[in-house]
């Protein structure tokens, strides 16, 4: 964020927490983690017009990085809020600013709330727990469906995941197709399985991707590729992305049918994992776009668009076909 | 005059990643500017890399063999247009893409000719890219709070 963008911030926020008062920005920082959006942390100070007593908060600045990973902050926006008013841990958003005016892009801004979200294998039960809890929302209830796609048919929500990241794909493509990428998406299409139950999928779970405090989960975080699908999807991310360093699938395996009564057949996990191997291989083209065409230059979208592009890829093939033999 | 000997592309772009690396990260603090920093380093490990062969040529001359001993067995009734594309990029998509949805011993024939190339040229890639990839998991290890 450049100086002028932080006073145009600044301006903001004194609209937003302070009545048309005025803010300070005491503190600030960008955290590297994360790539889809800029998160910038803050801690502001503000007065309100008349008032004496400076209100204090911290806060986080979710700025939308130009179609990144091939998500946009409205959804997420409306995720959070309605998740939130259901009861559902997850960070309050204050303001949600679509213009391009001030920052550049779109962003919204939420709180901070208290927690990290480093390795903390004490959490891990509790985490599945929360996991399984989102799984049971009443979507319905909750008004998701006013604005997220229900999927159609038993294997629509195989087939419109597997649709949705091709989309993306082919919105960041460089060049020619990688022959490897469009088989892949024929895979996917061929051996889609039927889903049984439609839940709120979160679409990212796992180890650094919810806050811990004291030994406790507080919120999940992340909402961006949040969606109305089979929750076999998220168990599947948790066990072969963000879980897979902390124990192997078999493990997983037991652990979730442990606390949850969740059941996981095999060939279908091999399947969910398929596709979000899929879906990083295509979210990850984005950044091989946008670093090629100029709109940014940050030595991550060169990162993105090469070596975790490929870790995907090679993931991908290796779960669905094996190595080449010899 | 002129400089006798100008000063070559990769002894410049070797000599920034040194002085990224020694000089400009140990004085950083903030996350996101070391983050970018060290990735930094990585990227002009990889262009010194790209420079010094031309990867994207070698790829698509080893798969244009490939697909040349293919011809004869999948001929254009089934690949349609992509036959006559001349990128072998685009025809070996529609390859595997027709293998995928016709299983049988002439779909096997096509994997069996493409797949261990393109595996292999994504093994050369992935490698080529480590130097950055070690600065990124350094980051993703890292806390979003912290």
């Amino acid at each position: 964020m450049n100086r002028d963008e932080e006073a145009r911030l600044t301006e903001y926020l004194a609209k937003l927490l302070a009545d048309g008062g005025s803010c300070r920005i005491v503190a600030r920082g960008r955290i590297a983690m994360g790539q889809s959006r800029a998160m910038h942390r803050l801690e502001v100070e503000c007065r309100r017009p008349g008032v004496e007593e400076v209100e204090r908060y911290r806060i986080l600045v979710r700025v939308e990085q130009w179609g990144l990973l091939g998500s946009d902050s409205r959804d997420e926006v409306r995720v959070m809020q309605a998740l939130h008013a259901a009861g559902f841990p997850c960070a309050k958003v204050y303001a949600y600013e679509t213009s391009h005016d001030i920052l550049g892009q779109p962003f919204f801004v939420m709180e901070e709330l208290p927690g990290t979200s480093g390795p903390a294998p004490e959490t891990i039960d509790d985490y599945v727990r929360l996991l399984e809890r989102l799984h049971q929302v009443d979507w319905q209830a909750a008004g998701l469906d006013s604005f997220l796609a229900v999927p159609e048919g038993p294997r629509g929500s195989a087939l419109e995941q597997t649709e949705r990241w091709y989309g993306i794909y082919r919105w960041g493509l460089v060049g020619e197709p990688s022959p490897l990428v469009e088989a892949a998406h024929a895979w996917l299409r061929k051996n889609a399985p039927e889903t049984a139950r439609v839940t709120v999928v979160h679409g990212d779970p796992g180890p650094g991707n919810y806050l811990h405090h004291e030994g406790r989960v507080v919120a999940a975080v992340d909402w961006e590729f949040t969606h109305l699908g089979d929750p076999e999807e998220d168990w599947a991310y948790l066990i072969a992305m963000r879980g897979a360093a902390v124990m192997p699938e078999e493990d997983w395996v037991r652990k979730i049918r442990a606390i949850t009564g969740t059941v996981l057949d095999a060939e279908r996990l091999r399947y969910w994992k398929c596709l979000n191997f899929f879906k990083g291989i295509c979210i990850d083209q984005t950044a091989m776009k946008l670093y090629m065409d100029g709109t940014n230059p940050a030595p991550n979208m060169l990162a993105i668009g090469t070596g975790v592009h490929l870790s995907a890829l090679k993931r991908f093939c290796d779960t669905a076909w094996g190595p080449p033999e010899g | 005059m002129s400089l006798p000997v100008v000063p070559d592309t990769e002894t410049i772009l070797r000599s920034c990643a040194r002085v990224l690396q020694d000089v400009v990260l140990p004085g950083l603090e903030d996350d996101w500017q070391r983050f970018s920093a060290a990735l930094m380093v990585g990227s002009l490990q990889y262009a010194i890399g790209v420079m010094h062969e031309d990867r994207g040529a070698a790829h698509r001359a080893e798969l244009a063999t490939a697909i040349a001993g293919l011809k004869g067995d999948l001929a254009e009734e089934e690949l349609g247009a992509a036959a006559a594309n001349p990128s072998p990029f685009e025809v070996a998509s529609a390859m595997l893409v027709w293998a995928e949805e016709h299983p049988g011993a002439q779909a096997e024939a096509v994997r069996a000719a493409l797949y261990p190339v393109l595996y292999r040229q994504m093994e050369q890639e992935a490698a080529a890219a480590t130097p950055m990839m070690e600065a990124f998991g350094v980051a993703m290890r890292g806390r979003k709070d912290e």
